[in-house]
């Protein structure tokens, strides 16, 4: 059993560390959307036509990738060395 | 495993992107449960007054009655009770009724406006930072 999990998981980049990965990943794909939508809220002072409604949405999408990609990014420079599944408990639910 | 360990050996850039970014996930549970808590009764209150044509457009008033985007109806009249003299040359022009506004609601909304704000500037660190890190920073070495 361990030699066939070292087998498709290799030693160096780690399973732990893909998971962790995959975790700030996503967070940092969520919360950029809500940034985004939350940001756009305040301007939203005169009302929204379709067209604005329709650019809002391209928006949060991109602010979205754009998160992901830059938590992914800061996770990878400064804190490869956590585990952010053990740290935030996840790896107790998603093993 | 402590903070103090996390943040370990980690410059400037790293700090502000690391801690912007737990600190905009934590805000953003905290004011998603303050809005759901708060919208049934600011929709209760407020709705017969100022979720209208004039201030809303056709469109707004559509998209605004189902879930996550009836929210930012909420928004808009805790926008308007915390800055009311921008808003009103804004989307509430020509709001000439008396809203009923009661003192708990005014701090609330101030509260939440000030949380809001503060999310959208601890975000616009996080970018900034992020992005910084991300074309400036030389990656880790393989």
């Amino acid at each position: 059993m361990q030699r066939a999990f070292l087998f498709f998981y290799p030693p160096y980049t780690g399973y732990k560390h893909e998971k962790s990965e995959i975790l700030v990943e996503s967070l940092g794909g969520v919360g950029g959307g809500i940034l985004f939508s939350v940001a756009t809220v305040l301007l939203m002072t005169t009302p929204v036509g379709w067209v604005a409604a329709l650019v809002i949405g391209a928006g949060s999408v991109a602010a979205g990738y754009a998160g992901s990609s830059i938590a992914k990014n800061t996770y990878n420079t400064y804190f490869k060395n956590t585990n952010l599944t053990k740290l935030t408990g996840v790896n107790r639910i998603c093993h | 495993m402590s903070l103090s360990t996390v943040f370990e050996g980690v410059d400037l850039p790293g700090i502000l992107a690391g801690g912007s970014f737990v600190l905009v996930l934590i805000l953003i549970v905290i004011l998603a449960i303050f809005l759901h808590i708060l919208h049934p009764i600011l929709a209760r209150r407020y709705d017969h007054l100022l979720f209208k044509k004039p201030w809303f457009s056709q469109a707004e008033l559509t998209l605004y009655t189902a879930w996550p985007l009836n929210l930012i109806r909420s928004i808009q009249y805790m926008y308007l009770f915390t800055f009311p003299d921008y808003l009103k040359k804004r989307r509430f022009k020509n709001l000439d009724i008396e809203i009923p506004v009661s003192k708990t609601t005014l701090i609330i909304s101030r509260i939440y406006m000030s949380l809001h704000i503060l999310l959208v500037l601890i975000g616009i660190v996080f970018f900034v930072s992020g992005a910084y890190i991300y074309f400036f920073v030389t990656p880790y070495a393989e």
